[in-house]
Formats: structure tokens, sequence, C-alpha cells
């Protein structure tokens, strides 16, 4: 930014004019007690819930519990600063933060102030969101309709998550969560170019809670080599910060993906992790005072969960119609991957189950498949996408309609495997058919792949036409065909990267010709 | 500091004792006991023993009906063998405050804080309460106090509510608006 000289004197000279002679009058308490983040405050009559309240010392901090004759309030920033007796001032706002076009491509903290030293978010006080918001209502919603494409084939062909859906992603540490959120960001370059202006593009907001600074650093040099970051917004409220900026970090995301989700675009937010900001919050409660419930977490962790899930929406397109103030263009949505870290595969503790509930869907992660290379480790069985299927592209669906069955029954006969050729014909078959389906799944982090790549891959193993391919070279070969599908074939691709596409069978006999010829090539 | 905070505890039994007084009619004895007890406890020695663990209730409040005991109005000594009964009489540090609390209240009084740079003059203070007595409708009443960060004016504290018209408060709010104007 560049000063010029005669611009500040200006704004003095204004300033000083209007100096007034006049007083003040403010709302003030005193400092009663102090420590691990949180402070109860004596006075501040008027305080209202949630309220952005200032210490002397220069820290703010947030009003959590309001009683009779004191106020409970968590510190955000330097708690180091504040001492017994400080006064405090109440500052009549709600706590917000900036949100717009100024975040994009940064990394910012809980209340929006820039992390990655490339100077201060450029925003005003009109930019102001206030984090706590009410979700979307019924008449201003639509049911989901639009694929939200992760560029997993394990994800994208049976799991589909749609624009405005809540999908879980759920497993144990080391298992591949974050990777899967990474991808989905990465793949929403193909949406519109990675480029913010375009419509099409589709944002993303990253929220780190809890997560360790060398993670989030991480995160963000591979969304920058990806060319993700134009469009990513990462909010980072890191192990080091205070418990309440974990547990605020991801309403402030949320704040600022409603920003475009109400001028009608598709935002994409991952929360990773909610399991961390659940113990944040419960943390601040306990610390607090507030009674402790199951799992020491307070009464109203679920409702923690569920207002900011709620937030996720798709938006119907007369939304401006019912609520001009807050709608500037009808048909954008929020969709939600929240991430949730289990112990053990233990999906039936508190928080698992909760946010199991309040979803629409879940895809669980399984240890032992990452261990056995099976990558991502998606366990199909009990991954669910209760929304997703009315989103899912009209090839893709009628490709990928027999792998789930597939899948399932190999995971039966799996145990006979060791028979080997003691087993009659059908049996071998299925286990044939259903490894080389696993080894088609598998895919290598930071590769999402296009619509059409993926269909013709899938065609290529439901259709038996890997049956005889070596299960080794079963990736291979699906590399290998994509490129020879775009070099030879790529009218057919283009078409069917498009969302209306039907499979016809047009493209069956066409792909299926393609795949016979190149995998005599292949074998040769 | 105008806001002193009560324990809530120290606060039930103020509005205990203040209740009984009114019933019974004994409030000015009642009130002018506290005062008193109020005054010989702000004593830094004498509150000290109070708060001191080491002696046990019994031995206070013997030392305190040795004292005060023919003083005071019979409804104040019930307070003193109430709260040894429940050992709780290091609340007696606390209990004139809220009792003069509740008092004011009663009778529509505000208490609050008037900070100046020099030491202000009798009739400029009582300037200052017909203002605020005026515009918040109750009796106020100010104590002086002296504070130099100020540089000029006044500043008011009274309830929770701060009425600020000093040349710091003026600058600092000069401060903040410079700092939210935006240069393009």
């Amino acid at each position: 930014m560049e000063l010029q000289p005669s611009e500040v004197t200006s704004v003095l000279k204004k300033e000083i004019e209007s100096f007034q002679t006049g007083s003040s009058t403010e709302k003030v308490g005193q400092v009663l007690q102090v420590g691990d983040g949180v402070a109860r405050v004596y006075g501040l009559d008027d305080c209202m819930m949630s309220e952005l309240i200032e210490f002397s010392g220069g820290a703010m901090g947030m009003a959590l519990n309001l009683e009779e004759d004191n106020v409970g309030c968590v510190l955000l920033g330097d708690a180091a600063s504040v001492k017994e007796g400080d006064i405090v001032k109440s500052t009549g706002r709600i706590i917000s933060v900036p949100t717009g076009e100024a975040l994009l491509g940064r990394v910012v903290n809980a209340l929006g102030v820039a992390q990655d030293g490339k100077g201060p978010i450029n925003s005003t006080d009109d930019d102001l969101r206030p984090i706590e918001q009410d979700a979307p209502s019924v008449v201003e919603r639509e049911p989901v309709s639009e694929p939200m494409a992760s560029g997993l084939k394990a994800i994208d062909a049976m799991i589909p998550v749609g624009r405005g859906q809540r999908e879980l992603v759920i497993g144990d540490r080391q298992t591949g969560k974050t990777a899967i959120a990474i991808d989905a960001i990465i793949n929403q370059k193909s949406t519109g170019g990675g480029d913010p202006s375009n419509e099409d593009q589709v944002m993303c907001v990253y929220v780190a809670v809890g997560q360790k600074q060398s993670t989030v650093v991480d995160v963000q040099r591979k969304l920058e080599e990806a060319g993700a970051m134009p469009y990513t917004i990462i909010v980072n409220a890191s192990a080091s910060e205070e418990a309440a900026m974990q547990f605020i970090a991801p309403y402030a995301g949320t704040a600022m993906a409603e920003r475009f989700r109400d001028a009608g675009r598709h935002v994409l937010v991952i929360y990773d992790d909610l399991t961390k900001q659940a113990y944040a919050y419960r943390q601040v409660m306990l610390l607090l005072r507030r009674p402790p419930g199951r799992e020491a977490y307070p009464g109203d962790v679920f409702n923690l969960h569920s207002r900011l899930l709620e937030r996720s929406a798709k938006v119907a397109d007369n939304a401006p119609e019912v609520n001009p103030e807050k709608y500037s263009k009808g048909g954008g949505s929020i969709t939600s991957l929240p991430i949730i870290e289990t112990q053990e595969g233990d999906v039936s503790a508190y928080i698992p189950t909760n946010v199991i509930s309040i979803t629409d869907g879940q895809i669980f992660l399984d240890g032992d498949l990452f261990n056995s290379g099976i990558r991502p480790a998606v366990n199909v069985g009990i991954s669910v996408s209760r929304v997703g299927g009315a989103a899912q592209t009209p090839a893709m669906k009628k490709v990928a309609g027999g792998l789930r069955i597939n899948l399932a029954q190999y995971r039966e006969l799996e145990a006979f495997a060791q028979f080997g050729s003691d087993l009659d014909a059908a049996t071998q078959q299925a286990l044939a058919r259903g490894a080389r389906l696993v080894e088609l799944l598998k895919q290598g982090q930071y590769l999402p792949l296009e619509n059409a790549d993926q269909i013709v891959q899938i065609f290529a193993g439901t259709s038996g036409r890997l049956d005889d391919v070596d299960t080794a070279k079963v990736f291979d070969f699906a590399v290998g065909f994509v490129e020879y599908m775009k070099s030879n074939h790529s009218d057919v691709m283009d078409e069917l990267n498009g969302w209306k596409t039907k499979w016809s069978d047009d493209y069956e006999a066409k792909v299926g010709a393609a795949c016979d010829a190149f995998k005599a090539q292949f074998i040769a | 500091m105008a806001i002193a905070h009560i324990s809530p505890a120290a606060r039930r039994y103020g509005r205990a004792l203040f209740e009984v007084a009114q019933e019974q009619g004994s409030l000015d004895s009642v009130r002018a006991d506290l005062k008193l007890l109020g005054t010989v406890l702000a004593d830094p020695e004498t509150s000290a023993a109070l708060g001191d663990p080491r002696i046990d209730d019994r031995q206070k409040r013997a030392l305190l009906d040795k004292a005060f005991g023919e003083f005071l109005h019979e409804h104040t000594r019930f307070l003193l063998g109430v709260l040894e009964r429940r050992q709780r009489l290091v609340l007696l540090l606390q209990i004139p405050t809220a009792f003069a609390d509740l008092l004011d209240s009663h009778e529509g009084r505000q208490r609050g804080v008037l900070e100046s740079v020099s030491t202000l003059s009798d009739e400029k203070r009582q300037a200052v309460e017909a203002a605020l007595s005026q515009s918040t409708g109750t009796k106020v009443s100010l104590e002086t106090e002296v504070n130099e960060d100020l540089l000029g004016g006044v500043r008011v504290t009274l309830g929770g509510t701060r009425y600020d018209g000093s040349v710091r408060g003026r600058l600092d709010r000069l401060r903040q608006n410079l700092e939210n104007v935006e240069l393009r």
C-alpha cells in the first residue's frame, strides 16, 4: 500500500476538526478471576451472548456465560496480558470475521487476521459477518442435485457427494482423511480453471482445528503447487492457539463460505477436524464450570456440531425472492466435508455417533485397508451417501451400478480365496473380478481424475474386461487406457465429462471396442 | 474503584438481614451497626484477623461480642451467631457493603467514583452529582479520586457505566478513529 503524505494530512485534518469535546459512555466491568484462557468479569450488565469484549491490556474476549452478577468469557489472543482487576469494556459487537474475495489464497486465524505474512486482509467493515448465523430456512433450500466431484474413483463411483451435502470423513489417525479433503479441493480446479472470478469455480475453505502447524504449512504448500490456492481460504486454529480460537474456527470458516453461497456461488468447506473442536469446546466449557455430561462433554455438544453443519445447504434459485436481504443470487451451496478422528476404529463413541447422525452420510477410512496398500482406504461396506445419488452423473451411475454389489460379493467370498482351484467357476470368477476392482479403485495422492477418466476406467472393470489382466497390472492398465482414450477418442471423453451425458448403448459399444483394442496392445 | 465484587453468599446474608430489619422496623439501628462494623473491619489488621483460618470462628465471635456486644442491635447480634454456626464469619468483611448496596437501591441512591486530574472542589462535585442524578433519575453520590493519567477533564464510573469526558479518553478515541481510516 502506498501512502501519500498529502492524503495523511487531509485525514488528520478532518479528524482533528471533528475532534469532539463531548464525552462517551461505555459499559465497563472488572476482571475477577483469570486463568487457563477463561476470565470471569464482574459488571458488564448489558453484555450480549457471544459479544466481543475488550480488556484494558488490548486482549479480546468472547462472552459465553451470562450469570447473575458476572460474565464468563473466553480469551482470544494474548491471554497473558490480562490481569485480575483489569477494566473490561463491552464493544456491542457480536464476534465477526472479514469475508469476501480478499481472503482467497490467504491463511487466516479464527478471527480473520492474516497469518501468512502477506500483509493485512484488505477488507472493510461492510465485509464483517458474525460467525454465528442462522442456517437457511426450509423455503430457502432445495434438494441436492449437482455433483461435487472429489476426483477419487472410490468416492465418486460409490459414495457420490452432491453440492449442498454434508459428508463425514471418518477414520483412525493416519488413514488418509486429510488426503481425501485435499484431493477434493485440488479437483475443484476443474470446475472453473482455478479462476475465482469464473462463476462456475467452486470456492474452497479449509478449516484446520488443533492441527500441527507443520501439517497446515504442508497443506498450504501442496495446494499452492497444485494451483488450488487462488480459490481457497485456509482458516487455521493450530494446536498452539487458545482453545477458544479452536472452537470458533469452524464457525468463522463457515461465515466466510456463506458470503459466497449467498451470492450464488458453490463452496466446499473442509472441517479438519471436528473431534479437536469438540475437545477445545469441552475444555472451555469445563473451565467456565458448565456441568459435564457424557465423556465430560457439555450438554450442548450435539448442538455445537448440528448448528454448524446445518449451515451447509443448497440454496434454492428463488431464495432472493424469499429473503432479498440475505441472498443476492440464488442457487449457491455449501458442501461440507467434516472430518472426525476415531480411536481404534470405534465409530460408536460419543462425538462420532453425533456427527454421523447429523451428516448426510459418511466415508469410512479403514486402517487395515490402508496398511494393506488399498489407498484411498475407503471401507465401501459401511460408507454411505444418503442424498448424493441424486447428484451423480447419469453415465457414472449406470457404469458404477454393479460396483458395490461386486465388491460386496468379493468381500464375502474373500475368506475362501485360499482354497484356490477347489472352488467352483462362478466363485472363482467373482473373486477374480473383485480383486481387480479393488486394484482399480486404488488411486495416487494429489491425482484427482476427471469424470470421463473415472467412467471409462470403471467401465473396463465392471464390464469384465479386466478379468484376464494380471491383478498387479490393473493400475497401469487403467492409467494407460485413459491416455489411450484421450489421444484416440477425445470426442467421447469430452462428452462423458459433461454432467448430463447419459450412458447409451452407443458409448458402451465405442468404449468397449476401444478397451478391447487397448487390451490387445497392452498385453502384447 | 467503584466496582467492588461481593460474593453471592455475602449478598444473601445481607439481603436476609435487610429483610428482617425492614419487617421488624429495626432498619435504622441495624444500618448504624453495620456502618460501625464496616469502619472497624476496614482496618487491615482486624480484617486479616477475621480472615485468618487458624483462629476458629468461636474465638472470633467471642472477640467481636466482647468488643461490640452491648452496642449492637439484637438482629445484628443474631447475624453474628448465624455466621459463627455456619462458619462463615469471614463474610462479615463483605456484608456491610452488600447491605449498603441494598439500602441504596431501596432508597433510590447510586454511588460512583469521580476521577479528575486535580482535587475537585465540593461545589464541582455536587454539580456533577446533580447532573447525573437528573439524567439517571436516582440520587447519585460520588467519591472523588485523583488520577493524573486522565490529563484533563473528568471521568465518572457509576454502576457498570463509565461516562468518559477526559482528555485521555478523547485522545484514545482519536487514535482509534485514525487507525480505522482507510487510505486508498
